[in-house]
């Protein structure tokens, strides 16, 4: 008798304790650390996918033709990248992703995005009034862009029982600003498996 | 009120009578701890795990006819809904009530807990589901019905159109897509797992999907394709829309309304109204018998909309009778029977019936109504058995009042663990209407009269809309 009320305050004690712990458990991890958690469009998906495409661009022969005739680098805008699928995908994200590319690659020269541009432009108006004569940045100087990159990401969703096939498909196309020619095409396809557990506790 | 599942054999006299002509003794200690124990078990559960607590239905079904949002939002707010088995419940309903309030971003973070919740409850507790084979489905979480998390996405649509956010807004009616292609599928499953698990003695059959396609969700996205200038895939949603009443006349019994052709109207600005009104049905309670013979069991009701059906048992002997509740969707009275929307010259527009929310409920309830009735036949079989075995054992071993005591303990156990899950959020409405008003762009002052179905005017409200060729142009109203 004494050994099972001395077993159950021991469990007693046990499940006190269990309560008793952090019930948030914070770990700092690499920021480039792959994290699947849900299955859902991510970060890494993201970046992986950015970098990948954007190698793909520009080792294309759209590139040196661009190169052999304007005796430049080419410069480049960002267009409307459309979320085309069933997840909401934050976009601006997966742009800048795309933009970070671009520059840190070196071969092209980048304008900032439509949003970013009119902040520019009301500062410029601003120094013009405000500003010293020396200092002040001149209007109309404004690089324009050769090329917009347009973009969407699509999804394919099957799923049986517990398992969730999930199927992403990012399509870019590089357009010529002045000609409207499309110059490049790029896809770039994810499929992932989400295996969520039939049982738990 | 549960229903009594008492279990008795009939014809079973002798083994009473036996007893009774000898002398009540002291009950053996261990069977009044066994007595102890299910009295215990029976009160430290929490009551909801044996029942719908259905206590605030009166004050709510008051709050939200006369919309009184606030009244109905502190109703529902109940923290431990919020953490406990019946979250989807809450989310729904505070999600929906945020909605009519035009809380659009609120809506849309509770809607989406609630989709989160249901996709997290398709991992199923063995600890819950093991409870609720010994009481009943109360004891489960509440993973909501089918309806309920396909309109969830048809009302965030809307709360993101209204949050001015149209990409999210397809988000939403693409989930809708994915959801209701699964949907069949999703019971299929369930149903080839529980006949796996009868060992051959019968076959569970979900019933068939019949919700294809929601002209709803098609007529959102045909708005929202018009709004952004892509015409042709418009003109798509307009022949899915068309395609969903054709297909599916048993969810549409109704004529399609009048919407504008998106490749041949003109190019005058539409206002789109759609009137939510009417409420999504109710979960009630059926009273059903079993009988049994020689392997058989015979299942009624003594409502005659519910089918008599027998199931093949192996070993059971005849005699038995037990009794279970099986939840059923019941709709409500409605309301409303027509709605107007007044133009400021005064024309007037009836609005048209889109949607059935109340059929698409009822119809995709039916889909996995064979697995709740194969479910609580057997749970209640079960437990009617267990109960009878005790009873049988205790007869043998005891005196005639343990025997007595054991009985009643072991048939109240039964009798208040057996209650059907009515659980149902309150707030979805029962139907969709619309109209389409062509008008100058600017800003318009709308009315929107709301007739009960004997044609008296009930609820009527001036709305102020601003009319644009690049925006979906929508208003939206309800009354429930």
């Amino acid at each position: 008798m004494m050994n099972k009320i001395l077993f159950i305050v021991a469990l007693s004690l046990l499940l006190l304790l269990t309560a008793c712990g952090p019930s948030v458990k914070v770990q700092r991890i690499p920021a480039d650390t792959a994290t699947d958690l849900s299955g859902k469009w991510n970060d890494t998906d993201s970046r992986l996918i950015s970098e990948e495409m954007v190698r793909d661009m520009l080792s294309r022969p759209w590139m040196s033709r661009f190169s052999q005739n304007e005796g430049r680098a080419p410069v480049m805008i960002i267009g409307t990248m459309r979320n085309l699928s069933s997840e909401h995908i934050e976009m601006q994200t997966f742009a800048k992703d795309i933009s970070r590319e671009l520059l840190n690659s070196g071969l092209v020269r980048f304008i900032a995005s439509r949003d970013d541009r009119d902040e520019v432009r009301d500062e410029r108006a601003d120094q013009q009034y405000f500003a010293s004569e020396e200092t002040a940045k001149r209007m109309a100087q404004e690089v324009g862009a050769d090329y917009m990159l347009q973009g969407s990401v699509k999804t394919i969703m099957d799923k049986v029982d517990n398992t969730q096939a999930k199927f992403y498909q990012v399509d870019l196309q590089l357009v010529d600003v002045e000609t409207s020619e499309t110059v490049w095409i790029g896809s770039k396809e994810i499929k992932k498996i989400v295996e969520s557990s039939r049982f738990r506790l | 009120m549960p229903l009594l599942a008492s279990t008795v054999k009939i014809g079973d006299q002798s083994r009473s009578s036996a007893h009774s002509s000898v002398p009540g003794s002291a009950m053996p200690v261990k069977y009044l701890y066994l007595c102890s124990l299910i009295c215990l078990l029976l009160l430290s559960a929490s009551c909801a795990s044996f029942y719908t607590t259905q206590a605030r239905g009166k004050d709510l079904d008051a709050a939200i006819s006369s919309k009184d949002i606030n009244t109905a939002l502190k109703l529902v707010d109940n923290p431990k809904m919020k953490k406990g088995k019946d979250r989807v419940l809450y989310f729904l309903d505070a999600g929906m009530l945020h909605y009519y309030n035009g809380d659009w971003e609120i809506s849309n973070e509770l809607l989406q807990l609630a989709e989160d919740a249901i996709v997290e409850l398709t991992t199923k507790s063995l600890s819950k589901a093991a409870t609720s084979m010994l009481l009943n489905d109360n004891a489960l979480d509440y993973s909501g019905e089918d309806y309920e998390d396909v309109y969830i996405n048809v009302f965030k649509a809307l709360n993101y159109l209204n949050l001015n956010d149209p990409e999210a807004a397809f988000v939403e009616v693409r989930r809708i897509d994915d959801k209701l292609s699964y949907l069949e599928q999703k019971y299929a499953d369930m149903a080839k797992e529980m006949s796996s698990n009868t060992k051959g003695s019968s076959e569970v059959k979900s019933g068939s999907n019949k919700f294809h396609s929601s002209a709803l969700a098609r007529y959102l996205s045909l708005m929202m394709y018009e709004s952004i200038g892509d015409r042709d895939a418009a003109r798509i949603d307009f022949d899915n829309i068309r395609f969903a009443f054709e297909s599916q006349a048993e969810l549409y019994p109704f004529a399609m309304p009048e919407i504008q052709h998106p490749l041949q109207r003109k190019n005058q600005p539409l206002l789109r109204v759609i009137a939510f009104s009417n409420r999504a049905p109710k979960k009630t309670s059926h009273e059903m018998h079993i009988h049994t013979s020689k392997d058989m069991l015979l299942i009624g009701s003594v409502d005659s909309e519910v089918n008599v059906s027998t199931i093949y048992w192996p070993d059971i002997e005849e005699g038995y009778y037990f009794k279970f509740a099986l939840p059923h969707l019941e709709p409500r009275p409605p309301q409303v029977g027509q709605v107007v929307a007044v133009s400021p010259d005064g024309r007037r527009f009836p609005l048209q019936k889109l949607e059935d929310v109340s059929l698409v409920a009822k119809h995709t309830y039916e889909i996995k109504e064979p697995l709740i009735f194969f479910k609580s036949v057997s749970r209640s079989v079960i437990k009617g058995l267990a109960a009878e075995h005790a009873k049988e054992k205790a007869s043998r071993r005891n005196s005639s009042l343990a025997s007595v005591l054991l009985s009643i303990a072991a048939d109240a156990a039964v009798f208040f663990s057996e209650n059907a899950d009515l659980r149902l959020s309150q707030f979805f409405p029962g139907e969709a209407r619309i109209a389409e008003l062509p008008l100058s762009e600017g800003i318009h002052e709308i009315r929107l009269e709301f007739y009960s179905p004997a044609g008296n005017l009930i609820h009527s409200q001036v709305k102020s809309v601003e009319v644009r060729a690049d925006k979906p142009n929508l208003l939206q109203s309800w009354y429930l």
